[in-house]
């Protein structure tokens, strides 16, 4: 059962061989026996999931249920579940049980998805390995001794395991596209203001979005269709129609220009990597895609760009935990700032503090035009960038990071290092841009993830060259050792 | 500006560590003031040095050529939207207040405020 795609899942819960009841029992079985070896899930919503396949098994009896109906799926513990603790991977939010729905959660409600508990993830989605979780590290399917990626890390190890045949995720800086490409599953980030953003706890508000997350482009399809909606509560949500993403997925690819940007090829990458993505842009060539050698002049900008507007922006968007509203608050406070201070460096972890304080100093009197200024004016440069190449390309493919997972604990004292895991994902973030990964090879034994990237609202021109590079090879099929 | 197989191969990082920028201790106090975070005195030194890789890190922007560049806050140049001026949402208080870490008759409650 937990082999079969969402796609398949979808025929045999409309053909009614066999329940969501029945596969929703068989995935809590797995996150019971497997997990313990992966930590990938926070929190496990038996009772409510169970009682969600029954109903889902009503709506499927008496027919026309949406596609998803039954389908059972794992929400990054991000997303503010009604009733239901949202962490945030932060001891700041252990005990918080939001009263509300985050939009994306209630679509698929709506929808009739069985959700069967919230997917661990770095703390306040800061970090690139799932190390900063207050409930303790995730690891990698593929090779325990590794990082499964972050932030989104408990997602994809999730669906990586089998443990859930998909999962919502998000990405500010690379946190789908990072987690996908390391653990070997498929994973979108749509075009900024796609996704609701509504009970989606802020991390840097004009760089998040949720995306979905699945072995296959055609299920991620299937969940975006879900996922996406124009919502009056999210000011910098997009109000423009939401078309069917399934529908395209079977259009040829000859003729697609694919942009290739040197600067992602730069010495550095992995040789591994390269062979492996290199070899993935040839099938696409062989199915009539062409391919056009580009360059992205600005790209090493994106990093210190935007470890200025993502801590700045966290800074702002992290002031309102201070122990007085909800959340965690300090024993025994002296007074207000006593509160405030000891609440905030006791609930956050060291990342979050890092970050903090850096976007605070860059938003500081004084220095506000030198960083934050100067880094939304290279934000621009940036996005020409892009402007220029998709004025000749129909989507721009490289490798979704530099090398494959790295050892946990390996890059734990150098932020900087681990901040450079992002370099190939954060400039899509800042242009706004929808970019995807998908598995195009193994090298030592580990996934490599090959990175798709699309102009504003393409996402289903992503979905389609994925699913049709996903149709002559074999790489998105493959599982983990003792997962199968 | 520093091309990204340096920065990848962390040839940049070994030049860092000699030339590390360090940040006065009063502002490191300061910015913990600011940003409402205490921060113990054994690691005043350690968040000195991490936050001055960072800010090496960032302070590569100042040597891009900006001038006349426009600073981007939205990809799509969106506008904050406007609304009618109707109540949409009901009162919660209740079940907001359930989550608090403490209150009295409808009141967040916090420390004393007003000696």
């Amino acid at each position: 059962m937990h082999n079969l795609t969402i796609a398949e899942l979808v025929k045999v819960l409309q053909s009614k061989e066999f329940t969501s009841v029945e596969l929703t029992q068989h995935f809590l079985d797995r996150i019971g026996s497997l997990d313990s070896a992966y930590n990938a899930v926070i929190t496990v919503t038996a009772e409510q999931a169970l009682k969600a396949a029954a109903a889902a098994d009503q709506r499927l009896a008496a027919g026309n249920a949406p596609d998803l109906c039954g389908v059972p799926i794992l929400h990054k513990d991000i997303f503010c579940t009604d009733g239901v603790r949202t962490s945030c991977g932060s001891k700041m939010l252990d005990n918080f049980i939001p009263p509300y729905n985050a939009t994306v959660v209630e679509n698929f409600e709506q929808a009739g998805a069985v959700v069967l508990g919230k997917t661990n993830m770095d703390e306040f989605a800061m970090g690139s390995s799932n190390e900063t979780s207050f409930y303790g590290p995730v690891k990698n399917p593929w090779a325990t001794d590794s990082v499964p990626g972050g932030s989104s890390g408990g997602s994809a190890a999730a669906v990586a395991a089998r443990l859930a045949p998909g999962a919502t995720a998000t990405d500010t800086g690379g946190s789908i596209r990072q987690p996908a490409a390391l653990c070997g599953v498929s994973g979108i980030k749509p075009t900024y203001g796609r996704v609701s953003r509504w009970g989606m706890i802020a991390f840097a508000s004009s760089l998040d979005q949720g995306g979905p997350m699945a072995r296959t482009a055609e299920d991620c399809a299937l969940l975006l269709n879900c996922m996406a909606s124009y919502d009056d509560k999210d000011s910098t949500c997009i109000d423009r129609e939401v078309p069917d993403y399934t529908a395209t997925l079977n259009s040829s690819v000859k003729g697609l220009r694919i942009g290739v940007p040197k600067e992602y090829f730069s010495e550095g990458l992995h040789p591994g990597t390269e062979k492996a993505v290199r070899s993935a842009l040839a099938d696409l060539e062989a199915q009539g895609a062409e391919l056009v050698e580009i360059s992205l002049p600005n790209s090493a900008l994106s990093v210190p760009a935007y470890y200025v507007i993502a801590p700045a922006e966290a800074s702002a968007n992290l002031s309102c935990f201070d122990g007085s509203r909800y959340g965690y608050r300090c024993e025994d406070p002296a007074d207000l700032q006593d509160m405030y201070c000891r609440s905030r460096a006791e609930g956050f972890g060291e990342e979050v503090q890092r970050r903090i304080l850096i976007g605070t100093y860059c938003l500081s009197a004084g220095y506000y035009d030198a960083y934050y200024g100067k880094a939304q004016q290279v934000r621009q440069l940036i996005q020409q960038d892009f402007v220029s190449a998709f004025e000749n390309v129909d989507l721009i493919m490289g490798p979704t990071c530099p090398s494959p997972a790295f050892k946990a604990g390996s890059k734990g004292d150098d932020p900087v290092a681990m901040y450079l895991e992002d370099i190939y994902t954060i400039a899509t973030n800042l242009a706004g841009l929808p970019g995807m990964s998908i598995p195009c090879g193994m090298v030592e034994d580990k996934p490599v993830g090959l990175q798709i990237i699309g102009n504003y609202f393409d996402e289903a021109r992503i979905l389609n060259a994925a699913h049709q590079y996903q149709q002559t090879s074999d790489w998105h099929t493959q599982a983990p050792e003792g997962i199968a | 500006m520093v091309p990204y197989a340096t920065l990848i191969r962390g040839i940049y990082r070994a030049e860092l560590t000699d030339n590390l920028m360090s940040i006065e201790r009063s502002e490191i106090e300061k910015l913990a003031t600011l940003s409402r975070i205490a921060i113990n005195e054994e690691t005043i030194s350690e968040v000195s040095q991490r936050l001055g890789s960072v800010l090496e890190l960032v302070d590569q922007l100042q040597a891009v050529d900006t001038d006349g560049v426009e600073a981007m806050s939205h990809p799509m140049q969106a506008t904050q939207r406007l609304r009618e001026d109707e109540v949409t949402e009901l009162n919660r208080r209740e079940a907001l207040q359930a989550i608090a870490p403490e209150t009295e008759d409808g009141l967040f409650l916090v420390p004393k405020v007003i000696e």
